[in-house]
């Protein structure tokens, strides 16, 4: 039989099809789970803590954070599941010994948390509109630049799902995914602030804090969401996206060989 | 039978500090039933699964046609179908679903898995469960399955490993006959197994491992004949007997 690129391309998309058969059966329940966090998020940032003094424009500066965290928050999720498929029913190794690059199994499973993850996120953007109204217009919305955005963020939070996964290995150690990778680079990837601000208060820090990747999608985000204002430049965020992506790619890809110690 | 199809180099394994294989070297003939035996921790299931790719050995070759597999994994993988020792069917999917798909990941169109999936299901007595998930089966329907999608394609090897564990007896003849007929089609099987009945019913050679090496490569009779035993099972205990003492 003729093993073409056009056959792997076949395979690919027959795979990417398969895993979203089956992550579209949780998408009401998900989709129902981040109604509820953004609600929670949205009427408290936007409405109760000005309150105590909060700017005014916070609920959308919250809103946009809400859109570029939909993705990090179904890293564990996947994660999980895909460590309960290494130690349970072992249908990735199946698919590890098909006629195909495992290049293309693993790229189909992260073209497929892409694009719920970015289902998921769209989502959250009429959402928001709904809850903060008047206070959020989408005239400051640039549409390219929030869709590229949003692919390049989702794109990298699939990878970060297999490089995570093949860091932690195993069942007992899943508590870590939360605890030592996604709850510190959530807080502290400017979830509730802008890397402007860490830059007044401390220019070391703020430079240290650009090691994080998710601070580049919240700032990009917000920057094609409500405007570039003090927020790092879009393009770049976008360029030190790509470099994560890439860079994950290839933490992950190795560690996965380690890990399961495919051909 | 003597047309070699697989000749299997030098294969070690080494995970960590343990050498599960120790350079083991053997031909594999078209058409044939080899039986790999041995006690547990013996290499069984680490040679198959190398033979199955599904692990990379740590230094050897294995040659199909005179090539290594490992120069295109892909069109080698075409050729062979692998039953693990344990089921991994994907659970959130029907077991139709799971025999489609897995047509489909071989390049097969819909008339292709169509006519093949009549014939497995006819085989293997499969029709009552098609439209339920994998989690609802026996032990013995998950093997039957397992065995059919590794012929969906029509491989010509097909590597079972260790495919009658934990199966009721009358389950275990069912499959037996059903290895027979795959010889019978031509198929050639590579049947990891630690139950000696079964090497002896089915295997035209057995291989015996012992300690990641091939203690000894022959037909089932011939080992009888030159142990002067009455069964593969009193052979096999010589066989550790001797290797405990030495």
């Amino acid at each position: 039989m003729n093993v073409s690129l056009f056959r792997f391309n076949d395979i690919f998309w027959k795979l990417v099809r398969t895993h979203f058969y089956i992550a579209r059966q949780q998408l009401m329940g998900k989709a129902i789970n981040f109604y509820i966090w953004a609600f929670c998020s949205l009427v408290v940032m936007g409405y109760i803590m000005q309150e105590f003094g909060l700017a005014s424009d916070y609920g959308c500066f919250q809103l946009a954070t809400v859109i570029g965290t939909v993705g990090l928050f179904e890293v564990y999720g996947n994660s999980f599941r895909c460590i309960v498929d290494f130690e349970g029913d072992r249908h990735i190794s199946y698919l590890l010994t098909l006629p195909l690059s495992p290049a293309i199994v693993w790229w189909s499973m992260i073209t497929s948390y892409t694009l719920i993850g970015i289902i998921l996120s769209l989502i959250m953007l009429p959402f928001g509109k709904l809850l903060l109204w008047n206070s959020f217009s989408f005239a400051t919305v640039s549409w390219v630049k929030f869709v590229i955005m949003l692919v390049l963020a989702n794109i990298f939070y699939g990878i970060f799902t297999i490089a995570v996964t093949a860091h932690v290995g195993a069942m007992s150690k899943m508590e870590n995914v939360w605890s030592r990778f996604i709850f510190p680079l959530w807080f502290l990837g400017g979830f509730q602030f802008s890397w402007a601000a860490i830059y007044k208060l401390s220019q070391p820090l703020a430079y240290l804090f650009l090691c994080n990747p998710i601070l580049f999608v919240m700032e990009g985000t917000r920057a094609a969401l409500l405007g570039q204002g003090d927020c790092l430049p879009w393009g770049i965020c976008c360029a030190v996206l790509c470099g994560f992506i890439v860079v994950g790619w290839v933490y992950g890809r190795y560690e996965m060989k380690r890990l399961l110690d495919f051909v | 039978m003597n047309t070699v199809l697989l000749k299997i180099k030098n294969i070690k394994k080494k995970y960590d500090t343990k050498e599960a294989l120790k350079g083991v070297s053997l031909d594999i003939y078209k058409g044939e039933i080899l039986g790999l035996l041995g006690v547990n921790g013996a290499g069984k299931t680490t040679l198959s699964s190398i033979i199955a790719t599904l692990h990379p050995p740590t230094e050897g070759d294995i040659e199909i046609d005179g090539k290594s597999i490992y120069n295109d994994v892909a069109t080698y993988r075409y050729k062979i179908g692998f039953c693990p020792q344990r089921p991994n069917l994907h659970p959130e999917l029907t077991l139709e679903q799971n025999l489609r798909l897995s047509g489909s990941y071989y390049g097969m169109s819909d008339e292709e898995i169509a006519s093949r999936l009549k014939l497995l299901i006819k085989q293997f007595d499969l029709e009552q469960y098609l439209h339920q998930k994998a989690n609802v089966l026996s032990g013995g329907y998950k093997q039957r399955f397992m065995i059919a999608r590794a012929l969906v394609h029509n491989p010509e090897l097909v590597i079972l490993d260790e495919p009658t564990v934990g199966l009721d007896p009358h389950i275990r003849r069912q499959l037996w006959q059903q290895i027979r007929d795959l010889k019978a089609l031509g198929v050639t099987v590579i049947l990891t197994t630690h139950y000696l009945d079964e090497a002896e019913q089915l295997s035209d050679r057995v291989c015996v491992l012992d300690g990641g090496l091939i203690k000894l490569i022959d037909t089932p009779d011939k080992l009888k004949a030159d142990f002067k035993m009455k069964n593969l099972e009193d052979v096999f205990i010589a066989l550790m007997d001797n290797a405990s003492h030495t």
